[in-house]
């Protein structure tokens, strides 16, 4: 969500760099996303060896995958997210003993490096929790849930007591609510989602 | 015109990760030929990929990003060959063909035929480097750090994508054995069978490369521990063990 191109180098610069096997310009990615990966992975398995295993895999996978990289799909920051996302999900999958809860985690203060990357981190911080925040409570629960959580919809239909439906329509609206939160707020335009239906 | 069916309604569901693994396959089968889907799909993931900002950082281990490197810095350099009769005598490194080189020159002997034959050699080691660079991708690795007192040694397990291709491992700071020890290197699988896959002792280079007789398939961890005997069930301590590895 943040302005791409005021990173020096920008980050489509260092994925060209890696697609030529540059491991300086892997050291500067690393630096840049590891810990919002670290984080997410984190987040998600609720153990820190595992959550190491699923970044590194994560950077390692861009490493040999960067040349497949497409800008039009998404930037960089959201490509390597969705990796790690990917994998931590799978992980989380295989084993059963640990699902965390929802976002209470999150309560804890962001970190407050004097930098302007981390001062802008934290406005994008402030501005995505406060439109999560301002959903109803069952499409946030039902968001954090799967994203957070792992849980597939099915699982979440069985969790939560509800249809399938219900669960896609949480998702759906919630989903197009925070879009137009983050559009307003941090000004980033995004195409709109046709085909809506009005469910709370 | 798409082969199969639009996917619109999955879409929430996909960018958030919420479909099963068989499911998931389905939308990206089908998001990877319709321009349709894949716009509003892209809308969406851009959305989710929003919901890790509202995480506090937490502080990463320093050992992750040496990791993460030492991972990328193996996978750049060529994978070391399976043993053979056509790669055995391609075994002498560069150094020592030119000296054989060198040699043949200073004794007056050169034939053409075999100056020919040692161009041919470098000319088919630099091939096979090449080949073995680009067969390890798309394989699969497993990084093992060192416990207690062999902290700060590790060791990267590379599995090449190609079936015929040898697994190797790349360790780095070894410590020395004693005398009659060995280092040991055990696959287990799912169910905890420990599998003894090679024995070794320790080079005294930064990074020794050990290279597996077998393939890994069917196992999810390794793991290294000094041993006694070279044979038998494992009895020493452990040195360093992988994760269980997740799926590609």
């Amino acid at each position: 969500m943040r302005d791409q191109a005021a990173l020096t180098p920008p980050d489509d610069t260092l994925i060209a760099a890696l697609a030529g096997r540059d491991l300086t310009a892997l050291a500067t990615l690393y630096d840049r996303y590891g810990r919002i990966a670290y984080a997410l992975a984190y987040r998600i398995l609720g153990e820190g060896e595992a959550a190491e295993d699923v970044v590194h895999d994560g950077f390692i996978s861009a490493w040999r995958g960067a040349a497949s990289y497409r800008s039009e799909r998404g930037n960089v920051r959201g490509w390597l997210l969705s990796i790690v996302h990917h994998r931590a999900v799978d992980v989380l999958r295989r084993k059963t003993t640990f699902r965390p809860a929802p976002l209470e985690v999150a309560e804890q203060r962001p970190a407050d490096d004097d930098t302007a990357e981390e001062a802008a981190r934290n406005v994008e911080h402030a501005t995505v929790r406060a439109a999560l925040e301002a959903l109803p409570p069952a499409q946030r629960r039902t968001i954090e849930l799967a994203y957070f959580g792992g849980y597939t919809h099915v699982e979440l239909a069985e969790i939560m007591g509800v249809p399938l439906g219900t669960v896609k329509g949480r998702m759906r609206i919630g989903l197009q609510k925070l879009r137009r939160a983050l559009d307003r707020e941090l000004g980033t335009e995004h195409n709109r989602v046709e085909g809506t239906e009005s469910l709370r | 015109m798409t082969k199969t069916p639009h996917v619109t309604d999955d879409l929430e569901l996909y960018a958030l990760d919420a479909l099963p693994a068989a499911e998931r396959e389905r939308v990206s089968g089908h998001l990877a030929e319709c321009p349709a889907c894949r716009e509003q799909s892209r809308v969406l993931e851009e959305v989710a990929i929003a919901l890790p900002s509202t995480l506090p950082l937490a502080d990463v281990p320093a050992r992750l990003r040496a990791r993460v490197l030492m991972s990328a810095r193996t996978e750049r350099a060529p994978a070391p060959r399976r043993e053979n009769a056509w790669t055995a005598w391609l075994r002498p490194d560069r150094m020592v063909l030119a000296g054989l080189a060198t040699l043949v020159l200073i004794l007056g002997t050169a034939e053409a035929y075999t100056l020919a034959q040692l161009r041919n050699t470098q000319a088919e080691r630099d091939q096979y480097a090449d080949v073995a660079l680009r067969v390890s991708h798309g394989g699969q690795s497993w990084y093992m750090a060192g416990r207690d007192q062999w902290a700060g040694s590790g060791g990267t397990l590379i599995s090449p994508g190609k079936p015929d291709a040898a697994a190797f491992i790349v360790f780095h700071d070894l410590r020395p054995v004693s005398t009659g020890a060995v280092y040991t290197l055990w696959l287990v699988d799912a169910d905890g069978h420990w599998v003894r896959s090679a024995n070794f002792t320790p080079n005294g280079d930064e990074a020794q490369t050990i290279v597996l007789d077998a393939p890994v398939t069917g196992f999810t961890q390794c793991a290294l521990t000094v041993e006694l005997q070279r044979e038998g069930k494992r009895a020493g301590p452990l040195v360093m063990q992988s994760r269980i590895a997740p799926s590609n």
